[in-house]
């Protein structure tokens, strides 16, 4: 068969999880692909990194463009003229105008298979409501506003504030009207939507039909990548690392209540544990540690390359997962972070600060981990569990070795069947 | 014999049991300690976590699986299972400070008296927040006779979550909570008042309540449900105190005269405001004023005493739904926020 072109803007050496959880599934398919995408622009990313080999059956092909509007111009302007090269494309969120490109090209070409694999959750994105102010706040289309009663739907004075915040917001307004007109014309027109957990599945997909063509396939890691060394020598200190992005909404505050709060109660806590964030914090989480006086207990680190990641958190005692608090606008957690399924594939302890419910809560549960609520007492309990009582979380490898990239590349390689399978059904 | 027999009610709780679990079952405790796990039927996971935990620590861990007759059906069990002193309850959704925990247990094994009080916080999942009861009006490790128990608007009364009762006085007292019955915490409580003779305070903040749960009982919605079961406790008591009130000493009448006030005023206001049938909700809480009357007169002119009760009576309630919207109403106005 053809190779197969895969839109992505984010790919290695750019390091970012977007880019990571497609090299770790393509290298690890049987199929031969095209990878489209870039290498000049690091923005949302942790820059480029070394290291990365691709597979004989990988090939990347790195556009000019400065910015993701030529990228996509020039993403098309590829396709027109390699068309015979291909009967299959996949398009990977985020950012979700990749999949601009896959809407025009089965607009143009509908005998094409297109394959939309999604990252984040796209309008119903809940950072784009909590706070990022995509919608307007009294909009009915904001999840904030969720379950409000006739009065305020009805109310002129609501109506008449959207109106006045669509005329303040006309870029705003644009961007918005683009993200969705994105998300339903991917989840009305390609072959097979992938997704990377239920929950992201749940939201945005609608009637019997979406349903039918969408899979959800799990991130995965790639134990080869994984350092060989032997685990490090024991530490007087038990390390809990955290690798990753934490924002303003996904914030590592609840932890570091808990963390003050167990030492408030227990002086040599410094002693015993030792807390590191590799990655983006923040403000309000660094001026957190510096005014309640964690500094000896707490660490924050520059980012650092994924392979070095993975040593880190294979030689942790414990990793640390943080999901952001959406309850105000969805009732189940929605992600599913890239960097889970490398917590599994270290095989360390997981202690995970998230939502009670959510298909990636769920996974973590049957994987073993520690799964917190965001209380500060609940935490510090844990904590003082695990730091004083010898409390140890008991990871089931026959579980997360379901996450390796091998096995999850296998269900891969049967949607794309599926999707070539369906394509021939049109032509 | 062990010190302290701890009645852990199970329903459908598989996603919080282990954390309550957990708390409790440190090696240093073990040896003092009782947890009796009483399933009441859970449709979930939570038997088999409880029988987990029952065959990792077997000196330790009572596991009784019975069918689903509410939580005062649990404590009932437990009480005639529990083998400890003293006997206290942890909803499974809840757990204790391990380390204040180990603190209380230590003190425990020296007390002798009848109850022992200890702080407790209220953990809300929503904001993350703690909210400590502490009784900052009792001295750490003094021992108060029954006489010196107190409760008024700015004293809260004993709840169960701050609560350890000597096991056998919970068993004199003939201790037998409604089954398929919410709100019998209160009955809980209530129960050994006229046979309790002195109470400690031990300053450990032992309970974690945690609030957010979206079916737990003092939800409003979950309330509103449930609202004839908590007219059934509280006529239940009403009933207890006018038996028993000429036989207590004043201070425990007029302590468990107070709490019959509270929960009086609580079912009051949550049928008047919350009930949709307001025709209905009028009629109710009169006639439930009538037969306080009837039943406890002494108790009816206590709660005639609080002047917003007495002008509730005089205007025959009609101004609690009103009064208290339009309280609500300029306090969210004040404050900037949405009532």
């Amino acid at each position: 068969m053809k190779r197969i072109l895969v839109y992505s803007w984010f790919y290695p050496p750019i390091n970012s999880s977007e880019g990571l959880v497609t090299f770790k599934l393509l290298n690890a398919s049987r199929f031969s692909y095209d990878v489209f995408t870039q290498k000049s622009v690091d923005t949302w990313s942790y820059g480029a990194s070394m290291g990365f080999q691709n597979g004989s059956n990988v090939r990347p092909i790195y556009a000019q463009s400065t910015t993701l509007a030529d990228w996509e111009r020039e993403a098309w302007r590829y396709f027109v003229r390699h068309r015979e090269e291909y009967d299959l494309v996949m398009t990977r969120s985020m950012p979700p105008e990749v999949h601009a490109v896959g809407l025009r090209i089965k607009r143009a070409f509908p005998e094409v298979g297109w394959i939309a694999s999604f990252g984040d959750p796209i309008k119903n994105n809940p950072f784009y409501h909590i706070g990022y102010d995509l919608f307007p706040p009294f909009s009915m289309a904001n999840l904030l506003n969720r379950g409000k009663g006739l009065r305020f739907r009805l109310s002129p004075g609501r109506i008449a504030r959207v109106c006045l915040w669509q005329l303040r917001h006309p870029e705003t307004r644009r961007l918005r009207r683009r993200l969705i007109r994105i998300e339903d014309g991917t989840v009305a027109r390609a072959d097979r939507l992938v997704f990377n957990d239920r929950s992201e599945l749940r939201l945005m997909t609608h009637t019997a039909g979406e349903r039918a063509r969408s899979v959800v396939i799990r991130h995965s890691y790639d134990a080869a990548m994984f350092p060989r060394a032997g685990r490090a020598l024991p530490r007087r200190k038990q390390r809990f690392v955290f690798v990753g992005q934490l924002n303003s909404i996904r914030k590592a505050e609840p932890l570091l209540r808990g963390i003050r709060e167990l030492r408030d109660s227990m002086e040599d806590l410094a002693e015993r544990a030792e807390f590191i964030f590799y990655g983006d914090m923040p403000e309000s989480d660094m001026a957190y540690i510096v005014r309640n006086g964690l500094t000896d207990l707490v660490r924050y680190e520059k980012p650092v390359s994924y392979r070095e990641s993975l040593r880190i958190m294979r030689e942790a005692d414990w990793v640390v997962h943080i999901d952001a608090d959406t309850r105000a606008v969805t009732e189940e957690n929605v992600f599913f972070a890239g960097k889970l399924a490398d917590y599994f594939g270290a095989g360390t302890r997981i202690l995970a600060v998230t939502m009670r419910r959510g298909d990636a809560v769920d996974a973590l549960r049957r994987a073993g981990a520690l799964v917190l609520s965001y209380s500060a007492g609940e935490i510090k309990e844990y904590l003082y569990l695990i730091l004083y009582q010898g409390w140890k979380a008991r990871m089931d490898r026959d579980y997360t070795r379901r996450y390796e990239a091998g096995r999850v590349a296998a269900e891969f390689d049967r949607e794309v069947v599926e999707a070539l399978e369906n394509r021939k059904r049109v032509e | 014999m062990k010190t302290l027999s701890i009645c852990v009610p199970v329903y459908n709780t598989e996603a919080y049991l282990r954390r309550c679990l957990d708390s409790l079952l440190v090696p240093e405790a073990l040896d003092a300690l009782e947890v009796i796990v009483v399933n009441d039927g859970s449709k979930d996971d939570s038997p088999e976590i409880a029988r987990e935990y029952r065959d990792r620590f077997p000196q330790t861990v009572v596991f009784i699986d019975k069918a689903n007759g509410g939580h005062g059906s649990t404590i009932n069990a437990a009480l005639k299972a529990a083998s400890g002193r003293y006997f206290r309850v942890l909803d499974s959704d809840d757990w204790f400070d391990t380390p204040a925990f180990l603190h209380y247990l230590e003190a425990l094994a020296h007390c002798g008296e009848d109850l022992i009080v200890t702080p407790y916080s209220q953990e809300y999942t929503e904001t993350g927040e703690s909210v400590r009861y502490d009784y900052g009006w009792l001295e750490h490790d003094r021992v108060y006779g029954a006489a010196e128990l107190v409760s008024d608007a700015e004293r809260l009364y004993i709840t169960m979550h701050a609560s350890t009762f000597r096991t056998q006085l919970l068993r004199d007292c003939a201790l037998e909570l409604f089954e398929h019955c919410f709100y019998v915490d209160m009955q809980y409580i209530f129960y050994p008042l006229p046979y309790l003779k002195d109470y400690r305070f031990l300053n450990d903040s032992v309970y974690r309540y945690f609030i957010g749960r979206p079916e737990q009982s003092m939800n409003p919605a979950v309330f509103l449900r449930n609202m004839p079961q908590h007219e059934k406790v509280l006529r239940w008591m009403i009933g207890y105190y006018a038996e028993r009130r000429d036989r207590l000493a004043p201070e425990v009448r007029d302590y468990m005269a107070h709490i019959l006030y509270l929960m009086f005023h609580t079912h009051m206001e949550l049928v008047c405001i919350r009930l949709p049938d307001r025709a209905l909700a009028y009629r109710s809480i009169r006639d439930f004023d009538a037969w306080l009357r009837q039943t406890a007169p002494d108790l009816w002119e206590k709660v005639d005493a609080y002047p917003y009760m007495h002008y509730s009576r005089k205007l025959k309630f009609l101004n609690v739904r009103y009064f208290n919207r339009l309280f609500l109403r300029v306090g969210a106005l004040l404050r900037g926020r949405k009532p």
